[in-house]
């Protein structure tokens, strides 16, 4: 599976975070970076799709950047 | 042709303004205003039964249409929170307050946000099958008896309110094909023990927005129609987050899909029929909507009637 932190940040932008994605590390927490628990749940239904695969309720604490996510996909 | 003919509302008057319960679930007005969408929730009075919500939108319908009480064939509930433990069916509460004959037929449907969609094609049915030129479809499900004040998942969501559309033989509105859909999981339930109710809002997302748009794609085909054939959509009043989201992945303008539901919350069974009893007259095709707890949904297509003089 190929994914990027760009990949990811693609996937923030089309969601449309209010935050300035541009400015955002890819080792910043998300939630703390003022993303909300509405778009956490876009963010994750659009990498499911995009990657098809699933993302169980369980795993979510352990994902909270974008460094997570690559690493999730990526496992 | 046996359809819609007008529609009678009731939204409590009180209200809750999600504005001063901002710091107790750490939101702002920014996410009140364009992400759940509900800056005030609508609450029936404490003594207030769901019956008597039906009654007071029952009385709005007939000061729109002097539709009596002794006219009708029968009348549809849809409700999951019916009076007292539901037995008797509120339906027939309703009918002893309002006085209605022997001779209608009165019935339940337990069903939440989809209720009013399925609840048209059944009721509908159900006259043409019969030979009735009168019935009532109401919705009525007052959330304010199960939510938990506490949950951010939920109390800042649900409003209270009730609906009485007349289904009649000259309809203003009449439907298309119906496309149903079902998945029992329950992220939506009561508790059996407390009696609250609990959502698991990720899943309840994600669920919305992949299955309804394909929903209403294969209702449009059913209907040989298309999207740009529909004036406008009116989707469950859910939040204002999943309506946008169903709106942008069919690829539709924000104007054709509306949000309506800020000043009173998400009113289940009762979304569709108050956006629809708010919209302009001159649209001649509408999509419907519903989808929820269940997990149930259903979409349908209107269509104005036009009648020769």
């Amino acid at each position: 599976m190929n994914v990027s932190v760009d990949d990811i940040l693609l996937i923030l932008k089309k969601v449309g975070v209010s935050i300035d994605v541009s400015k955002l590390k890819s080792n910043t927490s998300l939630r703390d970076s003022g993303i909300d628990s509405l778009d956490m749940a876009n963010i994750f239904l659009e990498i499911e799709e995009k990657y098809s695969v699933n993302i169980p309720d369980n795993d979510l604490d352990s994902i909270d950047s974008i460094d997570d996510i690559v690493k999730y996909l990526l496992r | 042709m046996i359809g819609i003919e007008s529609i009678g509302i009731y939204i409590p008057p009180d209200r809750i303004d999600n504005r001063r319960r901002m710091q107790q679930f750490g939101v702002d007005e920014a996410f009140l205003r364009d992400k759940s969408g509900m800056l005030r929730l609508a609450v029936k009075a404490p003594h207030e039964e769901t019956s008597d919500l039906c009654c007071l939108a029952f009385r709005d319908l007939q000061k729109k249409t002097n539709i009596a009480a002794a006219d009708l064939d029968c009348i549809v509930v849809c409700t999951q929170n019916p009076d007292a433990r539901g037995l008797p069916h509120t339906s027939a509460i309703v009918h002893s307050k309002l006085g209605l004959p022997e001779t209608c037929a009165v019935f339940d449907i337990s069903l939440g946000c989809s209720a009013y969609v399925y609840g048209l094609s059944v009721i509908q049915a159900f006259m043409h099958s019969n030979g009735f030129y009168k019935g009532v479809l109401f919705t009525a499900d007052p959330y304010s008896k199960v939510v938990d004040e506490n949950d951010k998942n939920t109390s800042l969501l649900f409003g209270d309110g009730a609906t009485a559309t007349l289904i009649s033989t000259i309809p203003v509105w009449s439907s298309g094909k119906f496309r149903f859909g079902s998945n029992g999981q329950n992220f939506i339930q009561v508790d059996h023990e407390t009696g609250k109710l609990s959502m698991n809002g990720r899943a309840v997302f994600s669920f919305s927005a992949t299955v309804v748009p394909q929903n209403i794609t294969q209702m449009l085909v059913d209907n040989d129609l298309t999207i740009d054939d529909i004036d406008c959509f009116v989707l469950h009043q859910g939040s204002r987050y999943i309506v946008e989201t169903i709106q942008k992945r069919l690829g539709l303008e924000r104007e054709k899909v509306p949000f309506v539901a800020a000043e009173y919350g998400n009113t289940v069974s009762s979304s569709i029929p108050l956006a629809l009893s708010q919209l302009p007259c001159d649209l001649n095709r509408i999509v419907i909507s519903g989808f929820g707890v269940g997990l149930s949904w259903a979409s349908t297509v209107l269509h104005r009637m036009t009648y020769k003089e």
